[in-house]
C-alpha cells in the first residue's frame, strides 16, 4: 500500500474550484442584490467547502487554511447565527478573488499565499472573532509508564448494531491495542423479557472489559469513536479510583492556520491557457456522423472510379456534390467542436459591474442577452478583455451619476446592455448604455488639441467615432485608474483586429451609445471574396467588406499629394490600387475599368481597386509567416481551388497604407 | 433466493412433528451424528436433507427437498428440535433464524446446530444467547453440535461463551 | 474483494477516492450527490458506503437515514466523509444511522486502513 500519485486529480481540482468559485460569486452577487434565500447562502457555503476539503486533500496547505476561516464565517452565516450583511459579502467577494489568484500561482508553482492573502484571512479573523491559535487539542496522549491498562465498562444502546457497529470488531481492534479481558458479559435488564419481543436488530448486552498495557488512553479511545451515541463508555486507568468519563471524545484536532510568511509573490500570473475543451457529447455524436457519411460516399467515389467511362458522368457529378455536402458538413461540425457559449464570458461581468457601481458611485442595471451564443474557444479567450475595457469605459464615460442622469430626465438607474448574436457568418457583440453618448465638443477639443484635426473642421459623426479609437485619446481630464488613461480604445481596435474582426460605435448624444464588435466565426478559416488583379488572385475577407461597385471617372476626384478620392455614402473615401500596393504588373490601370471593393476597418473606409470580382469562397488561412515572412498589408495566404495561391488582404494594414501617415500609428 | 425455500420447510416439518416417535426424546447432545439421515458432521455443507424420525431409527422418510448451506431447517426428534445454523450467520440474512427459534422454543430439547457456521455477528450471538435464557426459563435444554471454528472464537471474543453454555472443547 | 460506493460531489475527490481503492482490489461506484446513490444501492449491494456531507440534491445525512430504511442496507458500514470543523456532523450522521466517519483530509493510506478496519 504505497503513496498514492495524486498529481492526476490536481488539474480536475482546480478547474471545480473555480467552477465553484464562479458559483460562490453568482450567489454572492444575489444575495447582495437582496434577493435571499437559504440556498444562495448554502450554495456559497458548499463552494467554500469543497475547495477547503480538496485543498486540503490534495496538500495546497496555503489554500486550505485560507479558505478555513472564510468557511467557518459562512458556516455561521448558514446555521442563523450570523447575517450576510453587505461587509460580509463585499468580504466574500474579495475571498473569491483572492482564491482566484492563489489557484492560478498554485497552477503556475509560484509562492501562494502573498500580502494580500495574509491581509484578507486576518480580516476574516477578525471578523470571526477567533484567536489564530488552534482550537483545544483532544486529550493528551503520552502514556504515561505507569499506565497498565484500563477498565472498560460498555453498555450497548438498543439501535448500536443498526449503525453498523458491531462491538466484535471493536474487541479485535483492542485486542491490537493489548491483552483483551472480557471480565463479563451480560444481558441488560432493559432487554425484553420473551424471545418474542425481541427485535433482533437491537442491543441489549453490555461488558466489563479490561485491556492490560501501557496503553495511552487516547487509543483506547479512539478504538470506541465510531460508537459515539450509540452506546454507554467508561474507562477507567488500571489502579486509580474509579471515575465515570463521558463518552469516547472528538476525535480529529482542527489544524493551526498555516502562518504564511508575507511572500512577494511574482508580479502577475501569465494566463495559462486551458489545453482542454468541455464539449456537448451530441457535438461529438453529431461528428462521429459526418463521418459515416463521408465515408459512404467516398466508397462510392471509390466504385464509381474502378469501372469508369464517361456515360458515369452525371453519377460522377451527383456523388460529388454529395461529398462536398458531406465535407461541408463535416467541417461545419468540427468547427462547432471549438465552439463554446459566449455565456461563460458574460459571466465575469456582473461582478466586475458590481465593482464598478461602488467604485464610481453610479449605478448600473446590466443585461446580458445572447449567452447561448457560440464562438470559438481562442476568440473567447481573446475577446473577454476588450469587452471588459468597453463595459469600463461605458460605466465611467458613458453612463452618468444618478444626479446627472434624475436632471437629466432619466432613471436614476442606468442600463448597460451586453447582446451577442450571430449574423451572417459572423459574431456580433454590442456593448450599448443609454449614458450620455459620445461628447462631440471635448472630443472635437482634445483632437485639435493634439493636431489631429484643423481648428473649425466641423467633424462627422464617423469622424468623431473614429478618432476615439486613437492611441492617446482621452477627454477625461484626469486618467481615472480604470480607463481614461489613453491605452484603451486603439488596443481594444487592435486586439479585435487580431481576432479577424472590427469594432465600430454608434452614438447619440444625451442618449447613449453603442459599441460593436463584429468578428468571425473561426480564425481559421474565412469567407473570401475573391478578386483579380493582374495575373493575381488577392482574397479579400467578406467581413470587412461593405460594398463593391464600378465607379464612373467623374466620380473620382484628385487631391493634393496624388491621393484619390470617391464619394460613398456621403463620405469621401481614398481608393487605394492595389495593383500598386503589391506591384502586380498587368493590372487594370483605370478606374473605371475595374472594380472599387469598399473595405472597413472599424470606421474607417477604403475602395480597393482590383481588376474584377472572380468569386467568393471560403478560405482556409495558411500563415505566411510561417513559411516565408511577415508581409505588411497580408494576412495570410490560401489556396484555390484550382490549385494556385492567393494572398489575403489584411485589410487593417491596407486601410492604414490607404489613409496614409497623417492619422495614427 | 434462498429465502423462498426458508418458507417452505416449516410447513412441512410442521406435518412432520405431528409424526413424532414413541421412543422417547433422544438427547442429542452429541459430538457423533445422529442418524436421522441428516447430513452427518462431515457434511457441512451439504444439502441437509429433512426427513423424520420413524419408530425404528433404520426407516428414514427422506423429503425430496434439500436445503442450501444458509437455510436453516427444523428436525424432529421425538420432543427435540434442532436448529441448523447457516453458515452465513449475521444480522442482514437471518430472516429466518429468528422464525426458527421461536418454533423451537415449543420444544423442550432444542439442539443448535453449530457447525456449519463460518460467519456471525453480535446480533446473531445475542439472539442465540436470549433464546437459550428463555428456553432454560420454561425448563428447556439447550446443548450444542458442533460449533464450528468461527462460533467459537467470535463468542469467546464477545465474552459470551458462558451464556451461550459453549461446550469447552472444539467440536469434531 | 469488497464493493464500495463512493458519494460525493467533488469529481477530484470521488476520483482520489475511487482510484485508491480500485488500486486495493476493490470495486467502486461513484455517485455525485445522495440521491442517485440511492439509486444505485438499489441495483445492488455494497459492502460499503463512503459518503459526503455537503451535497447538492440530496446531502449525505438525508441519505444515510433513506439507506437505513432500506432492507438490504441495515448492517451495512457507512462512512460519512466530515472535516474537523464541524464534528456536530459526525453525531449529526450517527443519530441518521451511520456506522462511524472519516475525517477529512485524509490521505490514500489513511482512507485504506479506515476501509480495511471496516471491512475486516
Amino acid at each position: 500500500m504505497g503513496t498514492v500519485d495524486l498529481t492526476q486529480f490536481h488539474r480536475t481540482f482546480f478547474a471545480e474550484c473555480l467552477e465553484g468559485l464562479e458559483a460562490m460569486e453568482a450567489a454572492l452577487l444575489e444575495l447582495d442584490g437582496g434577493a435571499s434565500g437559504s440556498d444562495l447562502v448554502d450554495t456559497i457555503f458548499r463552494a467554500a467547502h469543497s475547495i477547503k476539503g480538496g485543498a486540503a486533500t490534495f496538500g495546497f496547505a496555503d489554500i486550505a487554511a485560507f479558505t478555513h476561516v472564510a468557511e467557518s464565517l459562512l458556516s455561521e452565516v448558514r446555521d442563523g447565527h450570523r447575517a450576510a450583511d453587505p461587509e460580509l459579502i463585499e468580504l466574500m467577494l474579495q475571498v473569491v478573488d483572492c482564491l482566484r489568484g492563489m489557484i492560478e500561482r498554485t497552477r503556475a508553482h509560484q509562492p501562494v499565499a502573498n500580502a494580500d492573502s495574509e491581509a484578507l484571512r486576518v480580516e476574516l479573523l477578525r471578523l470571526a472573532g477567533a484567536a489564530a491559535g488552534p482550537a483545544a487539542a483532544a486529550v493528551p496522549t503520552a502514556p504515561a509508564p505507569a499506565v497498565r491498562g484500563w477498565q472498560i465498562r460498555l453498555v450497548a444502546l438498543p439501535h448500536m448494531l443498526q449503525t453498523g457497529n458491531d462491538p466484535l470488531r471493536v474487541f479485535r481492534e483492542l485486542q491490537a491495542l493489548g491483552r483483551l479481558e472480557v471480565k463479563q458479559a451480560f444481558v441488560l435488564e432493559s432487554a425484553p423479557g420473551s424471545l418474542a419481543q425481541l427485535d433482533p436488530t437491537q442491543c441489549f448486552l453490555g461488558w466489563e472489559l479490561c485491556l492490560h498495557g501501557a496503553v495511552a488512553r487516547a487509543d483506547v479511545a479512539g478504538v470506541f469513536d465510531w460508537l459515539e451515541g450509540d452506546c454507554e463508555l467508561t474507562l477507567t486507568a488500571l489502579a486509580e479510583r474509579r471515575a465515570p468519563v463521558a463518552n469516547a471524545p472528538a476525535a480529529g484536532v482542527p489544524p493551526a492556520p498555516a502562518a504564511t510568511p508575507a511572500s512577494k509573490a511574482a508580479a502577475s500570473v501569465g494566463s495559462v491557457s486551458g489545453g482542454s475543451i468541455r464539449v456537448d457529447i451530441d457535438k461529438v455524436d453529431a461528428l462521429i456522423n459526418m463521418m459515416g457519411e463521408l465515408v459512404i460516399t467516398q466508397s462510392m467515389l471509390s466504385d464509381l472510379g474502378e469501372h469508369f467511362d464517361m456515360t458515369q458522368l452525371p453519377r460522377l457529378r451527383d456523388r460529388l456534390v454529395h461529398l462536398e455536402r458531406n465535407t461541408r458538413e463535416l467541417q461545419e461540425s468540427v468547427m462547432r467542436i471549438r465552439m463554446l457559449p459566449i455565456g461563460s464570458v458574460f459571466n465575469r461581468f456582473p461582478r466586475l459591474v458590481h465593482d464598478l457601481e461602488r467604485k464610481l458611485d453610479k449605478r448600473v442595471d446590466l443585461q446580458l442577452r445572447g449567452e447561448h451564443t457560440e464562438l470559438d474557444k481562442t476568440v473567447l479567450e481573446k475577446i473577454g478583455d476588450p469587452l471588459v475595457h468597453l463595459v469600463r469605459n461605458a460605466i465611467d464615460h458613458g453612463l452618468e451619476t444618478p444626479a446627472q442622469r434624475v436632471a437629466a430626465g432619466k432613471s436614476e438607474v442606468g442600463t448597460l446592455t451586453l447582446d451577442a448574436h450571430h449574423e451572417g457568418g459572423n459574431i456580433v457583440v454590442e456593448v450599448s448604455d443609454d449614458g450620455a453618448g459620445l461628447n462631440h465638443a471635448a472630443i472635437a477639443a482634445k483632437a485639435q488639441q493634439r493636431g489631429l484635426i484643423e481648428a473649425d473642421h466641423d467633424l462627422s459623426d464617423d469622424e468623431i467615432a473614429e478618432l476615439i479609437f486613437q492611441p492617446g485619446f482621452s477627454t477625461a481630464d484626469q486618467a481615472t485608474d480604470l480607463s481614461g488613461r489613453g491605452v484603451g480604445m486603439d488596443v481594444v481596435r487592435r486586439n479585435v483586429r487580431d481576432l479577424g474582426g472590427s469594432v465600430g460605435v454608434r452614438s447619440a448624444t444625451g442618449k447613449g451609445s453603442t459599441f460593436t464588435i463584429t468578428l468571425p466565426l473561426t480564425l481559421a478559416i474565412i469567407e473570401g471574396l475573391v478578386t483579380a488583379v493582374g495575373s493575381e488572385r488577392y482574397i479579400v475577407p467578406l467581413i470587412s467588406v461593405v460594398e463593391s461597385l464600378r465607379l464612373h471617372p467623374d466620380a473620382v476626384r484628385k487631391i493634393a499629394g496624388g491621393g484619390e478620392v470617391f464619394s460613398f455614402r456621403n463620405a469621401y473615401l481614398p481608393i487605394l490600387r492595389l495593383h500598386q500596393a503589391f506591384s502586380c504588373a498587368d493590372a487594370v490601370t483605370a478606374i473605371e475599368r475595374g472594380i472599387v471593393v469598399v473595405v472597413e476597418d472599424g470606421t474607417r473606409r477604403v475602395g480597393l481597386l482590383v481588376d474584377a470580382l472572380v468569386g467568393q469562397q471560403q478560405a482556409v488561412i495558411k500563415s505566411l509567416e510561417a513559411h516565408y515572412r511577415r508581409v505588411r498589408g497580408i494576412s495570410g495566404a490560401t489556396v484555390l481551388s484550382d490549385g494556385s495561391v492567393a494572398l489575403i488582404v489584411d485589410v487593417g494594414g491596407i486601410v492604414q497604407l490607404g489613409l496614409g501617415c497623417k492619422q495614427a500609428a | 433466493m434462498a429465502l423462498k425455500r426458508l418458507l417452505k420447510p416449516p410447513i412441512a416439518s410442521r406435518q412432520r412433528r405431528q409424526r413424532k416417535s414413541t421412543d422417547g426424546a433422544e438427547q442429542m447432545a452429541g459430538k457423533r451424528g445422529v442418524k436421522h439421515g441428516v447430513a452427518a458432521a462431515p457434511q457441512r455443507k451439504a444439502p441437509v436433507t429433512d426427513t423424520s424420525i420413524a419408530a425404528s431409527p433404520a426407516a428414514e422418510v427422506a423429503t425430496p427437498e434439500t436445503l442450501a448451506p444458509e437455510e436453516t431447517a427444523v428436525v424432529a426428534v421425538a420432543g427435540s428440535a434442532m436448529v441448523a445454523l447457516p453458515a452465513d450467520c449475521r444480522m442482514s440474512t437471518q430472516g429466518g433464524l429468528m422464525a426458527e427459534l421461536l418454533r423451537a422454543l415449543d420444544e423442550h430439547a432444542i439442539v443448535l446446530d453449530g457447525q456449519a457456521v463460518e460467519r456471525i455477528d453480535t446480533a446473531a450471538l445475542q439472539l442465540l444467547a436470549l433464546f437459550r435464557r428463555e428456553v432454560n426459563t420454561r425448563g428447556g435444554t439447550v446443548s450444542w453440535r458442533g460449533p464450528s471454528v468461527a462460533l467459537h472464537e467470535a463468542a469467546n471474543l464477545l465474552g459470551l461463551a458462558t451464556l451461550l453454555e459453549l461446550p469447552a472443547i472444539a467440536p469434531v | 474483494m469488497a464493493k464500495i460506493l463512493a458519494v460525493d460531489d467533488s469529481v477530484s475527490m470521488r476520483g482520489m477516492v475511487a482510484f485508491t481503492l480500485r488500486g486495493a482490489g476493490h470495486e467502486v461506484a461513484e455517485a455525485e450527490n445522495g440521491q442517485l446513490a440511492l439509486d444505485l444501492a438499489q441495483t445492488g449491494t455494497f459492502d460499503l458506503v463512503l459518503a459526503d456531507v455537503n451535497m447538492p440534491v440530496m446531502d449525505g445525512i438525508t441519505m444515510v437515514r433513506a439507506m437505513r430504511a432500506m432492507p438490504a442496507y441495515k448492517g451495512v458500514p457507512i462512512l460519512m466523509l466530515t472535516t474537523e470543523s464541524h464534528t456536530e456532523k459526525k453525531l449529526e450522521g450517527k443519530a441518521a444511522g451511520a456506522t462511524g466517519w472519516l475525517v477529512k483530509p485524509f490521505d490514500p493510506d489513511q482512507l485504506l486502513a479506515t476501509v480495511k478496519r471496516v471491512l475486516g
